[in-house]
């Protein structure tokens, strides 16, 4: 059950990512749906689960983009990991504390991006001073109203059991 | 929460090393294809535009040939979109220039339409002179309805109608040495057209002869030649075909001529446009 479970949010992930980047996106500027959601499932269920997630998410995306193959997968992998080991030192279960986390994973997230791409690609991946300061704020938005209308309840249900214990 | 932690750092050294080992691969053609396929599926916008076809170079030669398909299918439906709007443009200029004809009293200009018809009979004896299309009077064909095809998308004047039978008729090719047609030239390099007309004449070969021209007519190679607005037979600036040679010109003559090698040869035609009501009404008038 709770596999299935975690396969439907899995594929409602990149559905909600690729509806998002292309529907609701503004002047290139869209909420990074699957990073919110990263942070959503590190902060109820650690870090093992969030990578796992993440990486999937990641990898799925990539088949999708135009340049690096595992640019994203790895970027999530990372954001994931990092939020799994301060979760226990910094709530991250209020609306408020997950939009200030989503603010700075964004910005995390856009420099890991930009060095993958350096290093692999030769290009720091630079996406304009604009969307970079405005992008984490547009996510920390879009991440407490998310963890406002509480579909956290997804994932808290399962805080006693991961699918990965 | 160790034991959390374990699973975490085994975690992270397990994704991070795939990450960076698929980072690292180049892409296979299949990979490739595969992840082009998918993208197009969800992005075809990516592919419009010239950065579009640079995206596709990368891609394998037999899927890029189903993309470049589907993206000048896609280009297709949204120039037939635009069709109803050129139509009432088109519309609203007719409305004008007849507006306009009758306030000069020049007359109503005649209105037509088409009917495709196959050809169904060529002689090898008459190859440059004519052949037999499927239509006739059935169809309401009339002598002298002009005869187009269609080649390289645009429409152009290859013959006219010289017999009309119940359901087929005689079409006289412009190559045939019984033709001729009023035409005027464009020059290809300046694009704009010359201020004199011409006749085209048929020698019964491959190529046709624009002569009547004033010496000081600037034809060029390469010059494109159209249906003339004096033309009796066809309606104005339909392409005829392109000049090949120019002759010198002879001091005893007063005219210069050329060659001109006819948009269509009559081997390409297989199905033909007849133009019906052609110039029709200003004859009556």
């Amino acid at each position: 059950m709770k596999l299935i479970k975690s396969a439907a949010i899995f594929l409602l992930g990149l559905v909600g990512e690729w509806f998002f980047s292309r529907y609701l996106s503004f002047h290139g500027l869209n909420p990074q749906v699957l990073l919110i959601l990263t942070i959503n499932v590190a902060a109820f269920n650690g870090a093992p689960e969030a990578m796992v997630f993440g990486f999937f998410w990641g990898l799925c995306w990539d088949a999708l983009s135009l340049k690096l193959f595992g640019a994203r997968a790895l970027a999530l992998t990372l954001i994931a990991y990092g939020l799994g080991l301060v979760r226990r030192q910094v709530d991250m279960v209020t609306p408020a504390s997950q939009a200030i986390v989503a603010v700075l994973s964004t910005i995390a997230y856009r420099l890991i991006l930009g060095l993958i791409y350096l290093v692999f690609s030769g290009q720091f991946l630079w996406l304009g001073g604009l969307i970079f300061l405005i992008e984490p704020l547009y996510n920390g938005v879009f991440c407490f109203v998310l963890a406002a209308l509480r579909p956290s309840s997804y994932f808290s249900s399962s805080r006693s059991g991961s699918f990965l214990s | 929460m160790h034991r959390e932690l374990r699973l975490a750092n085994r975690l992270a050294i397990f994704f991070v090393g795939i990450s960076i080992f698929l980072l690292s691969l180049p892409l296979s053609g299949l990979v490739a294809s595969l992840k082009f396929s998918l993208q197009y599926l969800i992005e075809p916008e990516l592919y419009q535009g010239s950065s579009g076809l640079e995206r596709l170079s990368n891609i394998p030669s037999s899927l890029k040939n189903l993309l470049l398909a589907d993206i000048q299918n896609r280009k297709l439906k949204d120039e037939i979109k635009t069709e109803p709007v050129l139509e009432s443009e088109v519309d609203s200029l007719k409305t004008e220039n007849d507006r306009l004809r009758s306030e000069m009293d020049l007359g109503k200009r005649a209105s037509f339409s088409f009917a495709w018809a196959e050809v169904i009979k060529k002689s090898p004896a008459d190859w440059y002179q004519d052949f037999i299309i499927s239509i006739g009077k059935n169809k309401g064909i009339e002598l002298n309805d002009p005869v187009f095809a269609i080649g390289d998308s645009s429409l152009d004047a290859i013959g006219r109608v010289v017999e009309v039978r119940s359901n087929t008729a005689v079409v006289q090719l412009l190559t045939s040495d019984l033709s001729a047609v009023d035409s005027y030239s464009v020059s290809q390099s300046s694009r704009t057209r010359g201020l004199f007309n011409g006749l085209v004449q048929g020698q019964d070969s491959p190529n046709l002869q624009i002569s009547y021209l004033p010496v000081q007519a600037p034809l060029k190679e390469g010059d494109k030649v159209y249906t003339s607005p004096n033309s009796a037979s066809f309606p104005p600036s339909i392409f005829i075909g392109t000049v090949s040679r120019v002759y010198p010109v002879d001091p005893f003559l007063i005219f210069k001529s050329a060659d001109v090698f006819p948009a269509l040869s009559p081997s390409e035609i297989n199905e033909v446009l007849v133009g019906r009501g052609i110039k029709k009404t200003e004859i009556n008038q």
